[in-house]
């Protein structure tokens, strides 16, 4: 009894001090934010063009990631080939690395001296330093999230729905369009969005891949940038804005997307 | 003439499906049979969801199926409509738009689609329903929102599957008068998967028997209510059937039955021949003791269940079905598990 009340203690005293460790930077960073020099930075054309960038290259790593994702999503859930349970292990893999690795990775593929890299470069396209390839670097991480909620998505769609749009002669496209569909929107929304919130905030695998140019300095950049310059309020407030701009996608995504009973209602 | 043709075998589970069967234009066919029985994979054959193995599926001299030649139409280029057993109504559609569907998937025009689909609404009676969602509505009212799905369309093929099943006491007089009205249709062929005699009777021109995945007895169903060849379809119609081979020894005539040798009036049918005994519920009599009398068909048996029907009695025996008062299920004190002797006069048994 008496040992059990003080392991409760101890618990609720890590819980406490976990959550803190969770809390305290976000606190920081909200602290730390001069209110004063916010719209000074804001003002600065480096800061606008940073944001500008990241928005370019998350949304162009969205497409990237939704033109070849969401049929590699279909593949896994409707598919049936030799080599489906360990395609779906590996595309986990990006998620789960360090970006830095990622960044390493395209390099070995798409680098210069790279697998295709090289081939690419025998034709006079060189993809490091430009801001498709941070787009390729986002859409590497950011990937995997759209892939995994797509793919529970079209598993999720009633296939006996499916059965009931084509005994009204619906023809496979148009019962996909107005069946399958509809169904799963929800979940690919939920994994579009956490495939662009990752994206937008990558750093490891674009610094590492695209590398530190004026066509590949996203805000994530530049605040490392603006860091290692000195006592610079930008990058405080440049991590604030990303904050706000992940929290509110992550609140966007658990109001309205993920499929819990109010989105599929 | 015969609109739908089908002849075909077509493996399903466990199950081999053998199934012949034809349905004329205007006419409604029903398939019954007991649970497990096939029914509904007939109806999913003939709508190109289950591929069939040998064989052939012909509607209006189309081949949608055709084994030989390797010959399937896909489903959504049948001109068919089913409604489902489960109804499969479209969740995130309202009632309108359920029932557009399928003009919509024929690319008909939205003004066309909409005076039609009003047409339907007001004769399915289902009018102020039109903007609501299928979970919003009873089951009743879902059943006829599938089924207007399913008619809407002009299908020559019409396919039900169980249509009153689901349906609580109060909805079925309403859903029975509705489906009478649309198979009334003289325009297409209608296949009907029921379990209920009731509606075998009241819907359909004809009844085809489904057993063990095999199609079977087919016939209007007073030809089969008269003579049914199949245990299932004599207590389809509520009467004992027990088969087995016809022998001869003077006097009398005999049959070998599940039940132990069945003594029957002489049919004047060729010894040896495979036979149906088929007599009704109130010629089965019932006794807690082996009865003093001359009936040489005694048979002792154990309750299995016990029915009210109107003001008599059925009695479940098992192989057998009584009919009796409910006095006598009183003074014998009947229910489950009761050890009886059933007794049946050779008299009473018609032999086919």
């Amino acid at each position: 009894m008496r040992r059990g009340r003080t392991l409760g203690r101890f618990a609720t005293a890590a819980a406490v001090v976990g959550a803190t460790f969770l809390v305290f930077p976000l606190l920081g960073l909200l602290l730390d934010a001069p209110l004063s020099s916010t719209v000074d930075v804001i003002a600065r054309s480096s800061t606008r063009s940073a944001l500008g960038l990241s928005l370019i290259v998350s949304f162009g790593a969205l497409a990237i990631a939704s033109v070849f994702g969401l049929p590699l999503a279909w593949a896994l859930a409707r598919g049936s080939f030799a080599g489906r349970f360990l395609l779906r292990m590996l595309v986990l893999i990006p998620m789960i690395i360090p970006p830095v690795v990622a960044g390493v990775g395209l390099l070995a593929a798409f680098g210069p001296e790279g697998l295709v890299g090289g081939a690419l470069d025998a034709i006079g396209i060189t993809l490091p330093s430009t801001t498709f390839a941070a787009c390729l670097a986002s859409a590497f991480v950011g990937m995997p999230f759209l892939v995994i909620a797509a793919e529970a998505g079209f598993r999720s769609v009633d296939r006996d729905l499916e059965d009931a749009a084509s005994s009204l002669g619906a023809s496979p496209p148009a019962t996909f369009r107005r069946v399958t569909w509809p169904s799963a929107a929800p979940f690919v929304a939920a994994g579009a969005t956490l495939c662009w919130v990752r994206a937008i905030g990558e750093f490891g695998a674009t610094v590492t891949f695209a590398g530190d140019t004026d066509a590949t300095r996203t805000a994530s950049l530049s605040i490392y940038a603006l860091l290692r310059a000195g006592n610079d309020p930008g990058a405080t407030v440049l991590s604030l804005i990303m904050l706000v701009v992940t929290v509110t996608s992550l609140l966007f995504v658990r109001t309205y997307l993920w499929p819990d009973e109010r989105a599929r209602s | 003439m015969n609109v739908l043709e089908a002849d075909f075998t077509a493996p399903r589970g466990d199950l081999v499906l053998e199934a012949s069967l034809t349905v004329q234009r205007g006419e409604t066919v029903a398939l019954v049979g007991p649970n497990g029985a096939g029914k509904s994979s007939i109806l999913h054959v003939l709508t190109g969801l289950v591929p069939i193995s040998s064989g052939s599926v012909m509607m209006d001299s189309v081949f949608w199926d055709d084994a030989p030649k390797d010959v399937h139409i896909p489903t959504h280029r049948r001109d068919l409509a089913v409604l489902f057993q489960d109804l499969r109504l479209f969740p995130h559609l309202n009632v309108r738009d359920n029932i557009a569907f399928g003009l919509r998937a024929r690319g008909r025009l939205e003004q066309d689609i909409s005076s039609q689909v009003d047409e339907v609404l007001e004769r399915f009676e289902l009018i102020s329903k039109g903007r609501s969602r299928p979970k919003e509505l009873s089951g009743g009212e879902q059943q006829l929102v599938a089924l207007a799905r399913a008619v809407v369309c002009r299908p020559s093929l019409l396919l039900l599957d169980e249509p009153t099943a689901s349906l609580d006491n109060s909805m079925r007089p309403k859903v029975r008068r509705i489906l009478r009205d649309v198979l009334a249709d003289q325009s297409r062929a209608n296949l009907i998967v029921t379990h209920e005699p009731v509606d075998a009777l009241n819907l359909a021109d004809r009844v085809i028997v489904v057993e063990g995945g095999r199609s079977g007895e087919n016939g209007p169903i007073e030809e089969i209510a008269r003579r049914p060849h199949s245990r299932y379809a004599a207590s389809f119609v509520g009467l004992n059937l027990l088969r087995g081979q016809l022998s001869l020894a003077g006097d009398h005539a005999e049959v070998k039955t599940e039940l132990g040798p069945l003594y029957v009036a002489d049919p004047a049918i060729d010894e040896g021949s495979e036979v149906a005994c088929v007599f009704h519920p109130n010629a089965v009599t019932l006794g807690i003791g082996p009865p003093a009398s001359s009936a040489r068909n005694v048979f002792p048996l154990e309750v299995v269940a016990v029915y009210a029907m109107g003001g008599r009695v059925r009695i479940d025996l098992g192989s057998l079905t009584a009919e009796v008062t409910p006095s006598a299920v009183d003074e014998l004190g009947l229910r489950a598990g009761t050890q009886v002797w059933a007794s049946v006069k050779a008299t009473q048994i018609e032999v086919y």
